[in-house]
């Protein structure tokens, strides 16, 4: 927490690992027929930091994501884990995809699609490890995940549909944690709970920070969860970073009439519709 | 006058449940006025604004009264429930595209309900015009529900809404499914139709900011109750519930310390178990051994005839507005 981060508006070195830094995005593009749904976006995300993708559907949020995941091919640009391109070891083998696999992790927004409906909680976590660490002691690491997500052995033996919404989500952590990845992508990994479970799970994925180290990329388009859980921040509009900065400050003072237009239209007592409108058609 | 809508004393059970699903919910909506029902998932929110056009699930049964312009909707024969479902009351609900078939023009699905009586061409003009209101051209009533975006979409369900003139809208999350600037848009539309309209509206939502945004009075409901009623100002910053001062403290909010959020523990209460004392109880800082053996009563909170808490340590809930 005390080391110092760099700045996401510094644009990484072509050819340097930025000190401190576990995932660099350098000049990423992706178009869909006329569509720029990536334009030119560069970040980096600090070692143990976290790092917020705001913005509104269409803005590429999800489709940077996606890219860096590996679930989506860029047109052009990089993405390095570590300082290392993660197309290096782009090959299709089994060995490449799992090394792939344990720098990044990713958390979906809906649990109940991102889980297998006839596959136990203790199962998907099992299976995990047996594919990632074959010959190690499972059913103890098991034990701790569950643990570290607040799931007891009860849950264990649960399918999907017998957990509530939040449960699940716990379960889509525990299993993405199960690989220790550098990286954990949470693409509204919260959007879909209801308040008391969001700050349930937010704090958790607080807690897991803390504990692990694990480095997080936060999708999401409320800007309350983005003061809540991110150090740093990156607005996103028609596939363009709009703008960057530490999370405190972009929101206190945003810079971009994009960003406070955001801000603006978050509701609350005396919001103002006129100003939202007005600022709206001025974009 | 009497109010355009008034839920009194509404129970629903449902088969195979050990309690029921809504416990006694008293609410009213009075003409020009916007309610908030507030509440998390299986609450009974969206049950209660179902509950208006008698769009109950299979084998529910109802006891109260659910009073439309005066009218018992419970009680109401066939064809008083299909003048009020079209012509009385309206609902838009959280999808659009879940509430439209995609195969059909945006004209068709507008007119559908009024031609049988009003006739075609009544019909088209009434059509058009509500597109104009909700800020569409004409030229919309051509287009398929797939050239539209979410925002615009959500729009001509408020259009259709409007078709009937009718004296209340239930709007059931509306705004959930699109882009914060969409949905400040949406809810601005909203506020300036219904003033014009004179209609009232029941705005069933999660959301407690957006909640206390737009509505004159909001109702917060917890595990088929009405935990706590009031003016929004009141609610949002001066809660004498502790659920309303949980879900308040439990919201990242822009204007609250960073850090941790005051997360409610547990679950809300399962359909499966009858229910002692306050439902809330389980997870309540402040519960005590008269919390899980009686049921609070729904009281009024001295000195403030709206606000309403259902709650035996009322007194003690401070926690409330950020400034504070």
């Amino acid at each position: 927490m005390t080391s110092p981060q760099p700045d996401p508006q510094l644009r990484p070195e072509p050819d340097r690992k930025t000190a401190g830094a576990v995932l660099e995005v350098v000049d990423l593009r992706r178009t869909y027929g006329s569509v720029q749904a990536v334009d030119d976006v560069s970040f980096t995300l600090a070692e143990g930091g976290s790092l917020g993708i705001v913005g509104e559907s269409g803005s590429g949020k999800t489709t940077t994501a996606r890219i860096i995941v590996g679930l989506e091919q860029a047109d052009s640009g990089q993405v390095r884990v570590h300082g290392r391109e993660r197309a290096h070891h782009a090959g299709r083998g089994r060995v490449q995809r799992l090394q792939r696999a344990r720098e990044i992790q990713m958390v979906f927004q809906d649990p109940f699609l991102s889980l297998d409906p006839r596959t136990s909680v203790g199962a998907v976590l099992r299976d995990t490890l047996r594919l990632h660490f074959p010959g190690t002691d499972h059913a103890r690491r098991t034990a701790e995940l569950l643990d570290q997500v607040g799931l007891g052995t009860r849950e264990s033996g649960a399918l999907p549909r017998q957990l509530s919404g939040g449960q699940r989500q716990r379960v889509a952590i525990a299993r993405a944690l199960a690989v220790r990845p550098a990286v954990l992508v949470l693409d509204e990994a919260v959007a879909a709970l209801d308040v008391s479970v969001q700050a349930q799970i937010l704090n958790l994925l607080a807690d897991i920070r803390e504990q692990t180290g694990t480095a997080y990329l936060f999708i999401t388009h409320d800007l309350g969860v983005v003061r809540c859980v991110t150090d740093d921040v990156i607005v996103m509009r028609r596939g363009r970073v709009v703008e960057s900065g530490r999370t405190p400050q972009v929101l206190a003072n945003p810079q971009h009439p994009y960003t406070r237009l955001l801000l603006d239209s978050v509701p609350r007592p005396g919001w103002d519709l006129k100003r939202i409108a007005a600022a709206r058609r001025a974009l | 006058m009497s109010n355009t809508l008034d839920i009194r004393r509404l129970y629903l059970q449902l088969p195979g449940t050990a309690r029921p699903v809504l416990a006694g919910i008293d609410l009213t909506v009075a003409a020009r006025e916007t309610v908030a029902l507030v509440g998390e998932s299986g609450s009974g929110k969206t049950l209660t604004s179902r509950s208006v056009l008698r769009l109950l699930p299979k084998g529910a049964v109802a006891r109260g009264s659910v009073l439309v312009g005066g009218e018992d909707v419970l009680t109401m024969a066939p064809p008083q429930l299909r003048r009020l479902r079209t012509r009385t009351a309206a609902m838009i609900f959280q999808d659009p595209r879940a509430a439209i078939n995609p195969l059909r023009r945006i004209g068709d699905f507008l007119t559908e309900s009024l031609r049988p009586s009003a006739g075609g061409d009544a019909a088209d003009r009434r059509a058009a015009a509500m597109l104009e209101a909700v800020g569409l051209t004409a030229g919309a009533l051509r287009q398929y529900p797939g050239q539209l975006s979410g925002g615009m979409l959500q729009r001509v369900m408020i259009a259709a809404a409007l078709m009937g003139d009718p004296g209340l809208i239930l709007a059931d999350e509306p705004t959930t499914a699109l882009d914060v600037t969409t949905q400040a848009e949406v809810v601005a539309l909203l506020g300036d139709l219904q003033q014009r309209f004179g209609t009232g509206l029941l705005f069933v939502t999660h959301d407690l900011g957006l909640a206390a945004a737009i509505s004159d009075r909001v109702y917060v409901m917890y595990a088929g109750r009405i935990a706590e009623t009031g003016s929004a100002e009141t609610l949002f910053n001066h809660p004498r519930h502790p659920y309303t001062a949980a879900l308040l403290q439990s919201t990242p909010r822009l204007d609250a310390p960073r850090g941790r959020l005051a997360a409610i523990d547990g679950q809300p209460p399962s359909l499966r178990e009858a229910l002692t004392g306050c439902p809330f109880a389980p997870r309540c800082r402040y519960a005590t051994a008269i919390c899980t053996e009686e049921m609070p009563e729904q009281l009024p909170v001295a000195g403030d005839p709206g606000h309403r808490t259902a709650c035996h340590h009322s007194d003690q809930v401070t926690v409330g507005a950020p400034d504070e």
